[in-house]
């Protein structure tokens, strides 16, 4: 199902009113249904991919827990790993690596045809297969206990508001909250409402409209288009997935405070961040927490163990460590967005960027805290920004051929967009750094004065509910949805 | 102080939800109050307040279409296109100059209308086909769109600078590219291949058709559903469509208004689209001749009583390249920019917010719609009688 519909919308109003109906366990199964129906919405034949994935790691949890034996416990966790990832690989993979490995023939005069079936990638499945293995690596570690309530712990994996596109949640995160009985509030309603209100707007009224622009800059032919822009683009389709991607998070968090779940945040403002770890800190932040914690961390510690010397000729062992670490990290978080060689470069892109403001650091430690703050952010805004010319483009030929006009300075003087779009980018370029700081330093103050600020807000929120009731339409599916 | 926390905590229903009611209930009323009424046609906002568009009829068919669904009943045996004893059948193609009238009264026909009928007694068929601020790459698609289906030999092509600042297909003609027919034509040609290149660019950087996943599901049949019902049952409902319109139309008036954006603006050219737009119309009239097809070209009238929102250096080199363009393909060539007398041109409602109405440099009045209807009608019979006379000669 997806939020940006009316479906969605009587649909989340039937569970909200039946659940604060029933006891503790009948919320549970009501959650367990409702997260089912909702993705039948889609596509029941799905259902048994999800509920494979599921169950695996249901059971796998369980074994590990039960046994001593640290070499079974490794298998077990080998089953989920292999069950997981290979439901990955084959839906969202196996096309892509076929044809690399023909193209790479081709390169070496080899006839390497592989013929696999392209077949339609199950929503979320790059959300749930990463939940349901960070449960079993958790339990594996010990640090999470197994849950044997199948129902509570089938809840933590399907709950329906973040089940296709996230926050990925930890165990520890969720489970506790659906054991616990919870009593309805108008605070929670009213911030659920919230969320849901600006996930919708963002998403319709704005995400959904700066589309078609993006897309038909994109559609440019390169040679029409200016370094100029190619920033435009970069900033235009920046804002676009952070609008898009950001509007189902609040709406995924707006949907379960209504049923007195609190989810983690997903999104702090990442354009404003002050260097690249900082971006990363702030942008889709649970898939960030996985990528260190499952990842790099591990990544990074069984390299340390086979490193000994403390220096590699001129270089400190902890720069390769570091380095390692943080390439293999945002090649698979690259490769985790997509078949695409354009979101593995988009990952190598990021894991450069990070891994220069390593080797910077100890120079920047020299600048003021103010300086590094505002320069920090002059600095990371648009090299983030340009890296999503490649998360956008079709192809790695068709980013390469727009990243090189940034560097070409005659370029800069032709544009061959339409003049609203540069008016839009900016605008919205703006309207973000505004609302951050209206939200910072001005609301707490209004906030002082009751009546004020009601009528503020509810000043608002007519023209925010106005302009989603006539924007509200399915036609332009949340980018992460593809993923 | 302890009183006012306490009536305060009492109450959350006020913090929490009383905004949220607030909003919903005073958005609704807004809606209501502005949308609900009159029905507002946005495509026609180009045309400006006091112009209205016009698209006649023939024996109950269209003879000047707006959408490609309207060709259709032309190529039908009783159609217009397949009128027995016709001698020339005359595709005009342009923008909404030749479908608006300004200051419009009932009973006025444009420019379509009165030349249909005067060729109609020189056995010679005239269709029309105009949409708002149609530039040559569209004309070609649709060109090749309709040569495709109605058998026509002669093509009048008014070209307009304005229009040659717009590259993007409109949703209509887009769908034309679709059909096999014309875009293997379309193939044959630079503008063309480049028209295919990047509806298909489009197309994949798309990433393959995002919704074809939910095709058939629950969620598009339950969707289609809960739309029904909400048409029938919710007033503001069906206001939706007008309202978003209302809302870019005040987003368009806003940036005029910032901007101080009015219809004298000089509006300089793109260099990148004037070029697509020439390439394009190099690629009409190869293709026409390819398939003898005459063409008349005429440069657009346009108002003399006041400078155009043109640079007149770039206006002036526009129609230097299009004469030569025309005459190398041996078509002819008309500059009929100053065929409209001032006092036929009119005026149309402020582009910004504020504001008094502004000059129309593109729509006149119905008179200047007939001395145009009047000055084609000598052009072409021109074009008749010495493709006659060449033939006779051969």
């Amino acid at each position: 199902m997806i939020f940006n519909s009316e479906t969605y919308l009587f649909f989340l109003f039937a569970v909200v009113c039946l659940y604060w109906q029933l006891p503790q366990k009948g919320r549970n199964v009501l959650i367990f249904l409702a997260s089912l129906t909702f993705y039948a919405f889609w596509r029941v034949e799905f259902l048994g991919i999800l509920l494979l994935s599921t169950v695996t790691d249901y059971v796998v949890a369980l074994k590990i827990a039960q046994t001593g034996d640290a070499r079974r416990k490794k298998l077990l966790l080998g089953i989920s790993l292999f069950v997981n990832l290979g439901l990955l690989v084959f839906f969202k993979y196996l096309y892509f690596f076929s044809t690399n490995i023909g193209t790479l023939g081709a390169l070496l005069g080899q006839s390497w045809t592989i013929t696999v079936p392209r077949v339609i990638l199950p929503l979320g499945i790059s959300f749930y297969t990463f939940q349901t293995i960070s449960y079993s690596i958790d339990v594996y570690r010990g640090t999470a206990e197994p849950e044997r309530d199948f129902i509570l712990y089938a809840d933590y994996v399907l709950f329906f508001p973040q089940l296709v596109a996230g926050p990925i949640l930890r165990a520890g995160e969720v489970i506790h909250q659906f054991k616990r009985r919870h009593r309805f509030s108008l605070d929670n309603l009213g911030t659920g409402l919230r969320r849901i209100l600006m996930g919708l707007f963002l998403k319709v009224v704005l995400a959904d409209n700066i589309a078609p622009l993006v897309n038909d800059g994109f559609a440019s032919e390169v040679s029409a288009l200016s370094g100029v822009d190619v920033w435009v683009l970069a900033f235009l389709f920046g804002l676009q997935v952070y609008f898009d991607f950001s509007a189902y998070s609040h709406i995924a968090i707006g949907s379960a405070r209504l049923l007195g779940i609190i989810l983690p945040e997903n999104f702090n403002y990442p354009y404003l961040a002050v260097s690249p770890q900082d971006f990363w800190s702030r942008w889709h932040i649970s898939l960030s927490r996985w990528v260190r914690d499952y990842i790099f961390l591990p990544s990074s510690y069984g390299i340390s163990s086979r490193l000994k010397k403390s220096r590699y000729g001129r270089i400190k062992t902890e720069i390769i460590i570091y380095g390692a670490g943080i390439f293999i990290s945002m090649y698979l978080c690259g490769l985790w967005h997509g078949a695409n060689w354009t979101f593995v470069i988009w990952g190598l892109y990021h894991g450069t960027l990070m891994f220069v403001y390593r080797l910077l650091r100890p120079l920047l430690k020299k600048c003021t805290p103010k300086g590094r703050r505002v320069g920090g952010w002059l600095f990371t805004l648009p090299l983030v920004m340009l890296g999503w010319i490649f998360f956008r483009s079709s192809g790695a030929g068709h980013a390469l051929g727009l990243i090189k006009k940034v560097f070409i300075p005659a370029g800069y003087v032709q544009l061959g967009l339409r003049e609203n779009v540069y008016l839009i980018s900016a605008a919205l370029m703006a309207g973000v750094v505004l609302v951050y700081v209206l939200k910072t330093f001005l609301l707490p103050r209004v906030k002082r004065y009751r009546v004020v600020f009601l009528a503020a807000e509810s000043g608002f929120y007519s023209v925010v509910m106005g302009l989603t009731f006539i924007f509200l339409r399915p036609i332009e599916q949340f980018i992460y949805f593809q993923f | 102080m302890q009183e006012n926390k306490k009536n305060r905590t009492k109450k959350p229903w006020v913090t929490a939800i009383l905004p949220l009611l607030t909003g919903a209930l005073a958005s609704g009323l807004f809606l209501f109050l502005t949308q609900a009424g009159e029905e507002i046609k946005y495509d026609e906002l180009a045309l400006g307040q006091e112009t209205a568009p016009w698209y006649s009829t023939y024996n109950g068919t269209a003879i000047h279409a707006s959408v490609l669904d309207e060709v259709e009943p032309w190529i039908k045996p009783a159609g217009p296109a397949r009128d027995k004893g016709i001698k020339h059948r005359v595709l005009w193609l342009g923008n909404s100059q030749l479908n608006g009238i300004n200051q419009y009264e009932k009973g006025q026909e444009n420019m379509v209308y009165h030349l249909f009928h005067r060729m109609r007694r020189r056995k010679v068929r005239v269709l029309g086909f105009s949409q708002p601020n149609a530039h040559l790459g569209e004309h070609y698609v649709i060109f090749e769109y309709i040569r495709s289906r109605v058998p026509f030999d002669t093509l009048v092509l008014p070209v307009v600078f304005d229009d040659t600042r717009n590259i993007k297909l409109r949703e209509d003609i887009g769908t034309a590219l679709r059909d096999g027919k014309t875009a293997a034509a379309l193939s044959q040609s630079a503008a063309g291949k480049r028209i295919l290149n990047r509806e298909l660019r489009k197309k994949n950087n798309r990433r393959g058709d995002e919704f074809a996943a939910l095709k058939n599901t629950l969620q598009e049949k339950s969707e289609a559903f809960l739309n029904g019902l909400s048409e029938k049952y919710v007033p503001l409902w069906s206001l939706r469509e007008q309202a978003r319109g209302s809302f870019f139309h005040f987003l368009y008036r806003f940036r005029n208004t910032v901007f101080n954006i009015t219809a004298q603006t000089k509006r300089p050219v793109i260099k990148e689209r004037y070029d697509f737009n020439m390439e394009a119309f190099k690629a009409i009239l190869a293709s026409a001749k390819g398939k003898n097809i005459g063409v008349l070209v005429y440069i657009a009238p346009l108002r003399q009583d006041v400078e155009p929102p043109y640079i007149l250096a770039e206006y002036e080199a526009f129609k230097k390249d299009i004469r030569e363009i025309t005459e190398k393909m041996h078509a002819v060539y008309a500059d009929l920019d100053a065929s409209v007398p001032d006092r036929l041109w009119g005026s149309k409602g402020a582009t910004g917010l504020m504001g008094r109405g502004e000059l129309d440099f593109m729509h006149f009045k119905e008179p200047g719609h007939v001395l145009l209807a009047e000055k084609l009608e000598r052009l072409l019979t021109d074009m008749f009688n010495r493709d006659g006379n060449e033939e006779e000669d051969e």
